[in-house]
């Protein structure tokens, strides 16, 4: 679910890195409004190295021949509370955007909110409800898999928003939406099934752990099951209801690109082209975005080919420069090394 | 007293008295790890602290610089007993090595590491620099400074997690298996560091042969009791006693027999 | 299992890369992260179709790479991780967007095909300019910098220990993985029956390592927080530097030089 730079604009980038900020702000907040617990400190880097390396232990989902692994939010949420598990996520998704370039540099924010808000999210008003009604196994088994499923949805409806604000990729939004959201159904049910599998073992080992954080972030009351049910179903009548209307009011993808495609799609290659290109060229494309420098003068063909001849210079010069630059460096090197090696030997 | 401590100049050897009387430590499930525990431990003087797995040692030095709570009994440094508000005092003064540097190692490079701890004493960035020079320099890896510190070899782990504590200028060192995790050659060259330090030491090792190189004197702990507190060659000549304990002779006691 | 390795190898690499030495390992850390910054910000401002323009970007990775040393090599692995979304972004845009961008001989390049192009140009320099952040500053050292810029010391001090026990987890993991693979050798991945004890068996140890870890900061005097250490403030040249490189990037952000020189060669 990274979601990388290249379909992203800057400024959904960047609102989306503001509001990650924000959420931040207020978990560290949190944290220390909830008293100096130092102890929390180590606690939180190891579980952020530890999400890491778990993440890339996949489990097999039996039956299907597919593999899975955790995503951690949950997991994070469950055993240290909802603010620390924000932070500790958001340091595990910076380091895979800077070592693996999962996640982009300025799709950070997104990544912080998709993954880490709305796990955040999911734990308090799914994992936590249920599971204050006792930790047995049932109630961890339904709160992981439906908070854990919850999140991703959550996650996976706000990459499918970003990414068609951001308005790079043309994909349309409601078959976006029909791949992305059963997709991570599935994903979800099965970290689901793992998170759960997890917080048990925690929990029959070292009950004390989930309570904990159950305790401190208890809030008056239990909820009964069957008004939590009830409610989760509006919810999620409401939220697909609502999804559905919003991409209906958006144009069906398929009509949308017969739009696209009718006005152009007769275009042939031969005798017509020349009528129509120009028109072509000058409402998209290879031009550049700016007025000044589109063309004064001379045809849009000459525009297009000066394009791509130019594209090949300014590579080819690029490439030339970079090419030198690294020969010069390893001579460099070399000298070094043979300037070194003499007075080593003697 | 802790205000002001005595002057270095008075106290050339850095090093202090460290008294232990009656220590109870009882974990939660009521297993006592430590029953009833006393002993002295004089200026420069180093202890070996010996005994099989679960004989108590770890819990003891834990115990000693306040990390668990002891139910009962007094520990005092130069006669001043332990107590809240001498406790960040004590702990700058008495200097605990954990068995695995990678749980002490936990800032990313050497250097951020052996300032950690000074500070959190407040010293200001000029004097930290100067004593993290004038350590790393005394243990010839001045070279590591600015290593990370999960880059480091088991031996220059060891040396750094121990620079880490020598930097607050402690006057009594614990120590809990030093030579863990140390191949042969990191071992001798530890032993040698630490036969230069003047500091009172309390050594928690199963490596007896190390007690041996090191300490005078040893305390046998056995299922969280004083089984024998003694000139070392006495302890470990002594078959029996060690057989009862769980241990065994150390190979290079033959000669002591 | 060899993904854990695979990992912590890549880490290692790129680490030792940072601890490197060349003139922009020497730039302030902070005038990389605003330079790196800028730079991804407008290779995206570039409107999807205009490819020619972003040609001209491309200067940037070919002159700080080679001047940095930065190996090609780790770029692959990277690509593979950053590719499969934006294909399916560009993909889409190709069946979309039929309508025809202009015509080369006998071809008929359509915008959809152009936006792929400019998508998978964008994937690569966006990749590239992070490659190069990570390859000349170690990650320690930004974090440090970003505590005195503000950002909260408890989030500073969590990532610094995060990265610190990566390694060790990542071993821990490793030899856990490896042991179950020995025991399990048909298995591809770790059975869903087995998923909750095996991992966690790592969180009680992980658990136990930060209690651990807690005792030793303790031992040192830990009460809170403290300010790191302030070395190596910006000098002249890192704002000279991020000036020039800001605005070169901003002159060839509006003038596409590729069209440029395709006109005086035509």
């Amino acid at each position: 679910m990274h979601m990388a730079d290249a379909l992203l604009s800057p400024e959904v980038g960047g609102i989306m890195t503001v509001v990650s900020a924000i959420a931040t702000g207020y978990a560290v907040k949190k944290i220390s409004v909830d008293g100096p617990d130092e102890k929390k400190i180590p606690m939180m880097g190891i579980m952020g190295a530890f999400v890491f390396a778990g993440q890339m232990i996949n489990f097999t989902i039996p039956g299907t021949g597919s593999s899975g692994h955790i995503g951690g939010g949950i997991l994070l949420a469950a055993l240290l509370g909802p603010c620390p598990a924000l932070i500790v996520l958001a340091s595990v998704l910076l380091i895979q955007c800077l070592f693996f370039a999962d996640g982009g540099l300025l799709a950070y924010g997104c990544n912080v909110f998709n993954m880490g808000v709305c796990a955040s999210l999911a734990w308090q008003y799914i994992y936590r409800p249920i599971a204050q009604r006792g930790l047995n196994r049932k109630n961890i088994f339904i709160a992981s898999v439906a908070s854990v499923v919850a999140g991703l949805q959550l996650g996976a409806f706000f990459v499918v928003l970003e990414t068609l604000l951001s308005g790079i990729t043309e994909l349309p939004f409601k078959s976006f939406l029909l791949l992305m959201q059963p997709i991570h159904l599935a994903i979800g049910l099965g970290e689901g099934i793992a998170t759960a599998a997890v917080l048990c073992f925690v929990q029959s080992a070292r009950p004390e752990l989930l309570e904990s954080v159950l305790q401190k972030t208890k809030v008056a009351g239990t909820v009964s099951m069957k008004r939590l049910v009830v409610t989760f179903l509006l919810l999620t009548v409401l939220v697909g209801g609502g999804l559905s209307l919003f991409a209906s009011a958006y144009p069906d993808g398929l009509e949308w690109s017969m739009e696209g495609v009718a006005g152009t799609s007769e275009l042939e290659r031969g005798g017509a082209v020349h009528g129509t290109l120009s028109d072509v060229v000058k409402t998209t494309a290879f031009m550049p975005d700016y007025s000044f420098a589109g063309d004064e003068e001379g045809s849009s063909l000459g525009t297009a080919t000066a394009g791509i001849v130019g594209s090949g210079v300014t590579l080819a010069l690029a490439g030339g420069i970079g090419l030198a630059l690294g020969v010069a460096g390893k001579r460099r090197r070399k000298t070094g090394e043979n300037g070194q090696k003499p007075a080593a030997a003697h | 007293m802790w205000g002001n401590p005595v002057p270095r100049s008075c106290c050339k050897r850095l090093c202090c008295n460290l008294k232990a009387e009656n220590l109870t430590v009882r974990y939660d499930d009521a297993v006592c790890a430590l029953r009833d525990v006393g002993f002295s431990v004089r200026d420069g003087e180093r202890v070996a602290l010996i005994g099989a797995n679960g004989a108590g040692k770890s819990t003891l030095l834990l115990t000693l610089v306040g990390v668990l709570p002891a139910e009962s009994g007094e520990i005092s440094l130069e006669d001043v007993p332990v107590g809240k508000e001498t406790l960040r005092e004590f702990r700058r003064r008495v200097g605990m090595v954990f068995q695995n540097p990678d749980d002490q190692l936990f800032m990313p490079t050497v250097y951020e590491d052996i300032a950690f701890g000074p500070r959190n004493y407040g010293l200001s960035e000029e004097e930290i620099e100067t004593r993290i020079n004038g350590v790393l320099d005394r243990f010839g890896i001045a070279r590591l400074r600015d290593r990370m510190t999960h880059k480091l070899s088991g031996g220059e782990k060891r040396l750094v997690a121990l620079a880490g504590i020598l930097v607050m200028e402690p006057s009594v060192l614990l120590m809990d298996e030093p030579s863990s995790f140390l191949d042969p050659r990191s071992r001798r060259k530890l032993i040698e560091t630490l036969d230069k330090l003047p500091q009172t030491m309390l050594i928690a090792t199963h490596d007896l042969d190390l007690a041996l190189d090191l300490c005078r004197r040893a305390i046998l702990l056995d299922e969280g009791r004083v089984r024998a507190d003694a000139p070392i060659e006495e302890i470990l000549s002594d078959a029996a006693l060690l057989e009862s304990c769980g241990l065994e002779l150390p190979l290079s006691t033959g000669h002591l027999r | 299992m060899s993904g854990l390795y695979r990992a912590a190898a890549g880490i290692d690499s790129l680490e030792r890369l940072a601890m490197g030495d060349s003139p922009v390992h020497r730039l302030h850390p902070m005038a990389k992260l605003a330079v790196t910054v800028a730079y991804v910000a407008v290779v995206l401002s570039f409107p999807s179709r205009n490819v020619s323009g972003l040609m001209a970007i491309f200067f940037y990775p070919a002159i700080v790479m080679p001047l940095s040393g930065t190996p090609y090599r780790p770029l692959l692995g990277r690509l593979l991780i950053a590719l499969p979304f934006s294909l399916m972004g560009g993909l889409a845009n190709v069946i979309v967007l039929r309508g025809a961008a202009f015509h080369v001989g006998g071809f008929t390049v359509s915008q959809g095909m152009l936006s792929l192009v400019s998508i998978l140009l964008k994937t690569l320099l966006t990749v590239l300019a992070v490659l190069i952040l990570a390859a000349t500053t170690p990650f320690v050292e930004i974090v440090h910098r970003l505590s005195r810029l503000g950002v909260p010391k408890i989030v500073c001090l969590q990532f610094v220990m995060t990265c610190r026990y990566l390694s060790v987890l990542l071993d821990e993991a490793g030899s856990m993985r490896r042991a179950y693979a020995l025991r399990a050798p048909a298995q591809k991945g770790v059975k869903m029956r087995d998923i909750g004890s095996f991992l966690g068996q790592l969180i009680l140890r992980a658990f136990d390592r930060a209690a651990r870890v807690h005792q030793a900061m303790k031992c040192r005097g830990f009460q809170g927080l403290h300010p790191g250490r302030a070395r190596g403030e910006l000098r002249w040249r890192d704002f000279l530097c991020v000036g020039v490189l800001l605005s070169a990037m901003l002159v060839l952000r509006f003038f596409n030089l590729s069209l440029f020189f395709g006109r005086l060669v035509g």
